[in-house]
């Protein structure tokens, strides 16, 4: 089943009187439950596309849908909404709320999805044991290591049942230890929720995850390979 | 949704401390000295009031229509029994006082003075001004000041602050105290010594007095006959009695102890139908009149008939406000009537009729007016309240109080651009949280009320902070106002007024501030929220 569905996507940037095409005709779909990684060198347009699949970026010209909403046509409190109930983010620097607790983190989205307190109380007790931070519910992200900040990050990220995560660099800032940690982490709710993960990446090893490893190139992709 | 934002908005105000202290102490800075400066001009107004208004003239007054224009003793309308129980009965009402009020030549020697007659029901009328209560008990000439210093029972300290009382008259040694700024309590003992010195007496030999005397087998047969050629007749010191009935001091010393101890008088209040009259203090030192003395008076009465009188005079009023301190003399009000022939067929006139209220806000001061207006039955009378009767003191609270206004006006504009600061810096700091915040699906509402959360939650701290750290000020100056020396207290006097500056209490003043605070608070959250409106998730989180 289709959840993500590119049509023909382009993005140009005017910087100056220069055009830059970020991403050029790009045209891709993921199923339910797909592990994959969009790579290509540092300009390649790989960050551009997965904003765009976030609803972050809008593109210049065509579609992209996602559940079956275009979500290229919604605009302001319609898109962020949209992105409350679709859409889970992880970003390079973690981006937690300072003065929330990792069970709080973890069930702001929720909160603001209106789920019940019992509700979240299971999800987020899951989810945080699932990241391996059982024992850390009430420590703020200032307690917290690198790779216990970004496992937190992941349980927040999932916490609402998004259609698919975005994951923009996870392991860049992460050692290795913590990066293969988050990996099987990610890897292991990818396989139980079901739920598609994209990655942008630079990082070998999150490659090496991969399931399906998307090469991106002056905007376009070069070579779209499914691994399992 | 069910995200608790004020949870999080108290949490964010203590991300950074140090500026949330900061911002904190400079309103909390602004709201103390706002307080201050606003606590300091109501409490002025309020004694203003008080000492012109509550306790002299009533908040509203009933009045010939003609007689605001024209206080003479043709404007005056007939006391009705009827209408003055009504008013006594009606609910709010704390006072209903007649009075005859109106100018007269005072005459005393070869001083004379336009003085202001004030006919008062001796008992009715302590329930507005009391003159009981200001009926001057000590007084402290250069002479009397001069021998205190000679007293070396008195300590140093207390004798180097004796010039405080310098030619000043007294009500209570408590007053005294205050003048002299020392503890009456601790100081009591020197108190007494002080006020013995001061003391106002006089020997009075009345005919009361001179048949008791004539009575009493200790004074010989000589002097009791001397006494007929003195009655009715007032002496400072027992000198000039012993001069006056042509007796030796030392000889008769038993008798002479008798006369004093029968005569003397320290300022008596007025009884109903009282002879005598109450002076005010500044009137008697300028027409030189004592205890028992004769205050002549001569002027127009009622339709232009003669008025005048001789009254004695039975004690010295020390008045709070000054103005009234120069002129006022009160006498019983069937006298007054008698002598402005208000009473000519019989019929008790008065000029006024004053009245107190138990709320004398502005609002209830006027639905009172016109409550009072409805009962009124004679069609030459009308309702005036003290704005009307006393302009000039409803000016002066206006334009100080426009200009204490424009002041904090500035002290808050300057706070506004210290807040200001804070939230734009905030704002910047916090970009990418907010970037982020949007991504994840936080409307740019919510991120609004949590911020606004967090600016209303610094601000209330600092008011509140700044009313409590205010309060123990505000308290103690309320209960110890300020005394003002030299030229401010001679600007005082000038403007009519006891030279002193009493804070007012709590009060709405204080709910005002917290809005006003509020509202900058507020205010100062829209430009830097319009940036938050127009933040794009993506710049932010790349910031």
């Amino acid at each position: 089943m289709k959840v993500i569905e590119i049509r023909n996507v382009e993005k140009i940037y005017n910087d100056s009187e220069v055009k830059v095409h970020a991403v050029n005709g790009v045209d891709l779909s993921f199923d339910e439950g797909e592990f994959a990684a969009i790579v290509g060198p540092s300009g390649s347009g790989k960050t551009t596309l997965l904003n765009m699949l976030g609803g972050l970026d809008t593109p210049t010209k065509g579609e992209i849908f996602i559940g079956g909403t275009n979500i290229s046509t919604l605009k302001g409190s319609k898109l962020i909404d949209f992105r409350l109930h679709n859409i889970g983010f992880v970003f390079q620097s973690y981006n937690l709320i300072p003065v929330l607790t990792a069970r709080e983190n973890t069930e702001f989205v929720m909160q603001m999805q209106g789920v019940s307190k019992k509700l979240r109380d299971v999800r987020v007790e899951e989810l945080l044991t699932a990241v391996g931070l059982g024992d850390r519910f009430e420590s703020r992200p200032s307690r917290l290591s690198g790779g216990q900040q970004q496992r937190v990050a992941v349980a927040r990220a999932l916490a609402s049942k998004p259609k698919f995560i975005h994951a923009d660099e996870p392991t860049a800032n992460l050692d290795s230890k913590s990066t293969e940690n988050l990996l099987d982490i990610m890897e292991q709710l990818n396989r139980e929720e079901k739920i598609t993960f994209i990655f942008s990446t630079h990082d070998a090893r999150v490659v090496k995850k991969a399931h399906r490893v998307i090469s991106l190139e002056d905007g376009k992709i070069l070579k779209d390979e499914v691994r399992k | 949704m069910k995200v608790n934002y004020i949870k999080l908005a108290w949490r964010n105000l203590w991300r950074n401390k140090r500026r949330t202290v900061i911002t904190t102490a400079s309103v909390l800075f602004a709201v103390f000295f706002a307080l201050f400066m606003r606590s300091f001009q109501l409490g002025f107004y309020d004694h203003m009031i008080k000492n012109a208004i509550e306790n002299f003239s009533g908040f509203i007054q009933v009045q010939h229509e003609d007689f605001m224009d024209d206080p003479s003793m043709n404007n005056v309308f007939e006391y009705n029994d009827e209408f003055i129980g009504k008013l006594k009965s009606t609910d709010g009402i704390k006072a209903v006082v007649p009075r005859v009020e109106g100018g007269i030549m005072g005459s005393s020697g070869n001083k004379t003075k336009v003085v202001l007659v004030m006919g008062i029901d001796p008992v009715e009328e302590r329930k507005l001004s009391n003159p009981e209560h200001f009926i001057v008990k000590y007084r402290f000439s250069k002479e009397v000041l001069a021998t205190l210093n000679l007293n070396t029972s008195i300590p140093t300290d207390v004798r180097e602050r004796l010039h405080f009382l310098e030619n000043r008259s007294y009500t209570s040694l408590g007053s005294l105290a205050v003048d002299m700024d020392i503890d009456p309590e601790k100081n009591s003992k020197y108190l007494q010594i002080i006020g013995e010195s001061g003391k106002v007496v006089r020997y009075w030999l009345t005919d009361k007095v001179i048949a008791q005397l004539k009575e009493d087998p200790s004074i010989p047969q000589a002097i009791k006959d001397s006494l007929n050629f003195k009655r009715d007749t007032a002496f400072s010191n027992l000198k000039h009695i012993a001069e006056a009935l042509h007796i030796d001091r030392q000889q008769h010393k038993v008798a002479l102890d008798r006369i004093a101890e029968l005569s003397e008088v320290t300022g008596e209040a007025l009884v109903q139908g009282d002879d005598g009259v109450l002076i005010a203090d500044n009137l008697a030192k300028f027409l030189n009149l004592d205890l028992g003395d004769t205050l002549i008076t001569y002027g127009y009465g009622f339709q232009d008939y003669t008025a005048e009188g001789t009254f004695r005079v039975k004690g010295f009023i020390k008045l709070p406000n000054p103005d009234l301190n120069n002129k006022l003399v009160y006498m019983d009000i069937e006298k007054a009537q008698k002598m402005f022939m208000l009473d000519i067929d019989g019929k008790k006139r008065i000029t006024t009729l004053a009245i107190n209220l138990d709320n004398n806000s502005e609002k209830n001061l006027h639905a009172f007016e016109e409550k009072i207006a409805g009962m009124l039955n004679d069609s030459s009378t009308l309702v005036r309240n003290w704005m009307d009767f006393n302009p000039i003191l409803q000016q002066q609270i206006e334009s100080d109080n426009k200009s204490g206004q424009i002041f904090m006006g500035l002290l808050y504009f300057i706070i506004f651009f210290g807040i200001l600061g804070t939230v734009m810096m905030m704002i910047h700091e916090r970009k990418r949280e907010f970037g982020v915040l949007i991504a994840v699906g936080m409307q740019r509402t919510r991120i609004a009320i949590t911020f606004i959360y967090e600016m209303i939650l610094m601000g209330l701290l600092g008011v509140f902070s700044g009313i409590l750290v205010s309060l123990p000020f505000l308290h103690y100056f309320h209960n110890h106002p300020v005394r003002l020396r030299g030229d401010l207290e001679q600007m005082m006097y000038d403007y009519g007024f006891e030279p002193v500056m009493p804070l007012m209490w709590i009060d709405t003043y204080m709910l005002w501030q917290a809005i006003i605070v509020a509202m900058m608070v507020v205010m100062s959250c829209i430009y830097p929220l319009r940036k938050v409106y127009k933040l794009k998730a993506i710049d932010a989180i790349r910031s």
